[in-house]
């Protein structure tokens, strides 16, 4: 057992011999990875993970026996490595994504409408056989803009930096350019995306109130609603299972389970044709009742009812299970004492069960919030169309579209046309709002104040 | 150790074998499917080249393969894709232009929208398989004669609307099956530019025509009583195939299923109430194959999609779903045919989808405009309509 250096200059010296560990792996990962490719041109670039996963392993013992306190460190590495990979960088993207104009059309990629055979009359000029700022469709200079040149399989992106009627000048040679195996040559001018500011943040704001607020507003209803229905519900029925005296409790706690069991893909969709108004059976047996044909899902009112009601069937087999749980730790002694004192049923439930359950309930309450604020399942499976239309609103905001479907339609659906910078943007504020909502719950509730303590 | 190396021994042989294999996505089901499946098989026969066919949902083809194409996930070919998501494609650099792999020959035994339908920026991005539109699909065991006017349309249809059969449902709220009532009202999605090509900056679904539209679909479900509140494509497309709804509006990718049903259907457009501008029109899809621009098998990608657009391979994929062909000589064979002949009616009328990227901000505004005016009888159809072409503005203009 070796000491670990203690305090900042500890964790810096840790941070950094790991950084280093794995930076030089990185590099001779790559390195080996190169080597191996040229005996094995066709390796998938995947196995570049493997070969740094090589080089790591060795370097890792280096470092140990260097810095003995390291071996501490080593428990944590694959785990934070998981944690930058699949956490942060994504954060760390989007966040760069949300201040572009990113999107289908300004892409990155060569824009194929544009796409023109030339050919090479110097190492780094383009012959065309018309004007290529037609061709191209650059307006009136195409000096500066950037191409990418290829043909067979071979590419190579350039930049443009003089023209002639007839002719392009980059600002280098292409390694193929004079190589017989690349075939007819083309090109064709880069749809590039650039940095926009906060002119996506502009476009949301404008559209605040058609779009942002009433999004906004019943994301937090719908949330908050989904909570206190099915805590109720759940610890209702919980307490009622939970009664020792129920004949075939089991059985209830099997079948109010099974909608828990069930894939909620299948089910949701099963929920969206149940409650078609017209040939749904839910109205079929309303009509049986004698009540008129409800418009579930057409009918702004009824269709955010319909949405907590399937809600509250697919939720209500956690809670059950929650209250269930917290009431087999309430001791039994706790009951027969209060029943010797004179207490009703009534009068043991709110003094014993209900104060003892709280505490075990209440992280449970949160992170059923912070679940159901970004519920995309339920509300883009049951209504993909973001149900009834809001006057004057975007298709991809609708009634009953919360933000993170909203996000979803903005960049990947129709709708949106593949507008992924704004729908990064999008993803930011969701990203801030469940944060700032998320700090409110633990400050109200003061869940969670125990650990810090 | 060696269970390590057998495994990479098989994953390294295994990408030097692939070299002959191409992969297609589709979003064909049922006999569409099957005659894929059979095409493939044949081609591999006479080519050698392993054809993988892959089952991507409609909708998501286009975003799939937009992120997919340029990291090497694509497929190789789509069979097939309609022309109005072609141009965002395009631009995004993920389609392959095929000028340069087709003769002049093919191009000119094409209908003429086909190949326009898949131009764009003056270049030829798919080659054009079978064309498509909406027609009023009417069951000849309930319709002997099928309506000629309006009011015998409106005759038949109240007469089969009873509380368990139905004259006539479709899609209501989807813009594709609603586009003919805005046509014959006078209303158009893009104008063109002297050039010919569409001009974004005029949209030409507001106003009094596009109000008079949405009044007219409104009537549909308030004045006449036909279309109740709740009809999807689902709902409409089963009692159809229940038989127990008269007359649809729906398009022939849904005739392979009708054939698989047994019933006996007949193919008409859709009659043109009085008073109208213009007879009704719908939309007319032009689908086609289009190829990878990543592809690292391209030959014999284009050659698969040859070996599928032949007019043979139109005629026997109209027989197995009932798409309509876009070659002129399948066309021909087909002439007797009376269900090609009413769709064939139906996409003369209509008018071609605009194949330019900003058609995708078109559909979703479109959709909800019908929506909020079918919601209410006193809906206010002349504010939606003007709501309508704001939106689509504001779509196409983004956050710039």
């Amino acid at each position: 057992m070796t000491r670990h250096p203690t305090g900042f200059r500890g964790l810096v010296l840790a941070l950094a011999a790991l950084t280093a560990a794995v930076g030089l792996s990185v590099v001779a990962g790559a390195l080996l990875f190169w080597v191996v490719r040229l005996r094995i041109p066709d390796l998938p670039n995947y196995l570049l993970l493997a070969t740094i996963g090589i080089a790591l392993l060795p370097l890792l013992a280096l470092f140990r026996r260097r810095f003995p306190f390291l071996s501490d460190w080593y428990y944590l590495l694959p785990a934070t490595l998981f944690l930058l990979a699949f956490t942060v960088y994504p954060i760390v993207l989007t966040t760069a994504l949300a201040f572009t104009n990113f999107s289908g059309q300004n892409y990155g990629r060569p824009d194929r409408a544009t796409e023109t055979a030339v050919a090479f009359v110097a190492p780094s000029t383009l012959r065309f056989s018309s004007d290529p700022r037609q061709a191209l469709q650059c307006g009136d200079r195409c000096v500066g803009i950037q191409v990418e040149v290829y043909g067979g399989n071979e590419r190579s992106r350039l930049k443009v930096t003089g023209e002639g009627p007839t002719t392009l000048t980059l600002d280098r040679a292409p390694s193929f350019a004079s190589a017989a195996g690349a075939g007819q040559l083309y090109v064709a001018k880069i749809n590039n995306y650039r940095f926009i500011g906060l002119r996506n943040f502009t476009y949301i704001l404008s559209n605040a109130t058609t779009a942002l607020w009433p999004v906004f507003r019943w994301n937090v209803v719908f949330a908050a609603a989904s909570v206190i229905t099915t805590a109720l519900m759940g610890l209702l029925l919980g307490v009622v299972l939970n009664d020792s005296k129920l004949r075939f409790r089991n059985f209830y706690r099997t079948a109010l389970i099974i909608s828990w069991a069930l894939p909620n893909i299948i089910t949701i969709q099963m929920w969206n044709a149940l409650l078609n108004q017209q040939f749904g059976a839910i109205n079929r047996m309303l009509g049986l009742l004698g009540i008129y044909s409800v418009p579930w899902l057409t009918q702004t009112e009824w269709a955010k009812l319909g949405i907590l009601l399937v809600n509250l069937w697919l939720g209500l087999p956690f809670m059950m299970t929650a209250t269930l749980g917290a009431l087999s730790t309430i001791p039994t002694e706790l009951y027969e004492s209060a029943q010797i004192d004179g207490a009703s049923p009534w009068q043991a439930f709110r003094g014993i069960t209900l104060p003892l359950v709280r505490t075990a309930f209440t992280p449970v309450l949160l992170t059923s919030f912070a679940f159901n604020f970004n519920n995309f399942n339920l509300i883009y499976l049951l209504l993909p169309q973001g149900g009834p239309a809001i006057p004057g609103g975007m298709a991809t905001a609708n009634s009953t579209d919360i933000l993170i479907s909203w996000a979803y339609k903005t960049a990947f659906r129709a709708e949106g046309g593949s507008a992924y910078g704004l729908g990064s943007a999008i993803a930011l504020i969701i990203f801030v709002v469940t944060v700032g909502i998320s700090m409110i719950n633990f400050k109200v509730t003061g869940a969670f104040r125990e650990e810090a303590r | 150790m060696r269970k390590v190396l057998v495994t990479l021994f098989f994953a390294l042989f295994g990408a030097v074998f692939a070299q002959g294999t191409i992969t297609v996505w589709t979003h064909f089901g049922g006999p569409e499917l099957a005659w894929l499946q059979s095409a493939a098989q044949s081609f591999q026969k006479a080519s050698g080249t392993t054809v993988n066919i892959v089952t991507v949902p409609f909708g998501d083809i286009k975003q799939k393969f937009i992120l997919g194409a340029p990291q090497g996930k694509g497929p190789d070919l789509v069979v097939t894709l309609p022309q109005d998501q072609m141009g965002e494609m395009a631009v995004a650099g993920v389609l392959e232009p095929l000028d340069k792999y087709v003769t002049q020959n093919y191009v000119s035994g094409l209908e003429p929208v086909a190949v326009d339908a898949f131009t764009y920026g003056g270049k030829l991005f798919g080659m054009p398989m079978s064309a498509e539109s909406v027609a009023l699909i009417y069951n000849k065991k309930l319709v002997p004669n099928p309506p000629k006017t309006w009011d015998e349309f409106l005759a038949i249809a109240k007469k089969f609307t009873t509380s368990d059969t139905f004259g006539f449902l479709y899609n209501e709220t989807d813009a594709y099956f609603n586009y003919g009532f805005f046509r014959m009202e006078g209303a158009y999605v893009f104008g063109k530019n002297p050039d010919g090509s569409a001009n974004t900056s005029d949209i030409g679904l507001g106003g009094a025509v596009g109000a008079k539209a949405l009044d007219f679909i409104k009537a549909l479900r308030y004045t006449y009583g036909l279309v109740p509140d709740g009809v999807d494509y689902g709902v409409a497309d089963g009692a159809f195939k229940d038989g127990a709804l008269a007359m649809i509006l729906n398009g022939p990718w849904s005739l392979g299923d009708y054939k698989k049903a047994n019933l006996d259907f007949g193919v008409i457009p859709f009659p043109t109430p009085p008073g109208t501008k213009r007879p009704w029109g719908p939309f007319v899809g032009v689908q086609g194959v289009v190829v990878n621009a990543y592809s690292q098998n391209k030959i014999a990608a284009v050659n698969f999609a040859k070996f599928l657009v032949t007019p043979e391979s139109q005629v026997s994929f109209n027989q197995a779903g009932g798409r309509i062909p876009v070659s002129k000589s399948a066309l021909a064979k087909l002439q007797s045919d009376q269900v090609v002949k009413g769709f064939s009616e139906a996409i003369a009328l209509g008018t071609p989808m605009p194949n330019v990227p900003a058609m995708g901000k078109v559909w979703g505004p479109m959709a909800d405009a019908l929506k909020l005016a079918e919601a209410k009888q006193d809906s206010n159809t002349t504010q939606i309509a003007s709501d309508l072409v704001r939106q689509i503005q504001k779509g196409i203009a983004g956050a710039k």
